[in-house]
């Protein structure tokens, strides 16, 4: 079960330096779209980096959201209201483009074409998810750390793959 | 204008409506074992580490809240810190019923695979509280 998770780790990873960065959140449209937020952040943030809605188009995030009890291979269900504003603040800011997801795994960040197309590569591993998210790379947009938090980000991220 | 202290009376009164601790929480969880079980007689601390350390399928819940709970965990997927499990070493564990709930019901799915019993969630919680005691 775990190994199904394994590319959301390492995506966990590189956006965690991303997030780290950059102090100011998604920009919110209104003021539910701030509450929304704020759910989001809390629920989504509370195991893993709460994904930015535009990484994936809302038919990926409606599907995600129509299947917490199995979030890929863990049970992160959640009481209806509160699941209706997470699902609303995606659907508010999803990615416009829905041909950027991987056409047999559009739920997984770290197969849309955004993740696979950028130039840092990563030493390949054995096992799936885990050599696919290895060979995957940090788009630029995403890792914007100063040079040092990069080099950190980079290392650490390695020996996760590593390890 | 409200005076600040109010303000903070206002705070204190919302902030103790709001809050549970273990201590109400074990009594509700107890009153629930005893309506499913005629049989019961309280709570184990024994019987929570057996609970704590059992690892029917792939994960335990010392695997993430590892085998001391007094000390900061990390999620065996996402390496995300997990703050500690014990009251002792983080007073604000099982001061919101909601959020107990919530993560028992997720995490004895994932461990389990299924629900754990008021007698279990009581068990774990004696077996945690009891660790705060321990040198």
């Amino acid at each position: 079960m775990s190994h199904a998770f394994k590319g959301l780790g390492l995506a966990v990873l590189c956006l965690a330096g991303w997030q780290s960065a950059s102090a100011t959140p998604p920009v919110a449209s209104s003021p539910i779209d701030s509450l929304n937020a704020q759910v989001w952040r809390e629920e989504c943030g509370a195991c893993h980096v709460a994904f930015p809605p535009r990484l994936l188009p809302s038919s990926s995030w409606a599907d995600i959201m129509r299947n917490l009890k199995d979030h890929f291979g863990t049970d992160a269900s959640i009481e209806t209201p509160l699941a209706q504003q997470i699902a609303s603040y995606l659907e508010a800011n999803a990615s416009q483009k829905p041909r950027g997801v991987a056409p047999d795994d559009p739920l997984r960040i770290t197969r849309s074409r955004w993740f696979c197309t950028s130039t840092m590569k990563f030493p390949r591993q054995r096992g799936g998810a885990l050599q696919s998210a290895a060979r995957a790379i940090v788009p630029r947009a995403i890792v914007r750390p100063s040079r040092a938090d990069s080099t950190n980000t980079q290392s650490k991220f390695q020996s996760e793959v590593s390890s | 204008m409200l005076r600040p202290i109010t303000i903070a009376c206002i705070g204190l009164l919302s902030a103790s409506l709001a809050s549970a601790g273990p201590n109400e929480l074990l009594q509700s969880w107890k009153a629930a074992a005893k309506a499913q079980s005629p049989t019961f007689t309280g709570f184990s601390a024994e019987r929570g580490r057996a609970l704590y350390f059992s690892k029917p399928a792939d994960w335990s819940c010392s695997t993430c809240h590892t085998s001391d709970p007094r000390s900061v965990g990390r999620h065996v997927v996402t390496k995300k810190d997990i703050k500690p499990f014990a009251p002792a070493a983080n007073p604000a564990r099982f001061t919101d019923e909601a959020k107990v709930e919530k993560w028992f019901r997720r995490n004895c799915r994932d461990v389990l695979q299924r629900e754990c019993t008021p007698a279990e969630k009581g068990d774990v919680l004696t077996f945690l509280l009891s660790e705060g005691a321990r040198p």
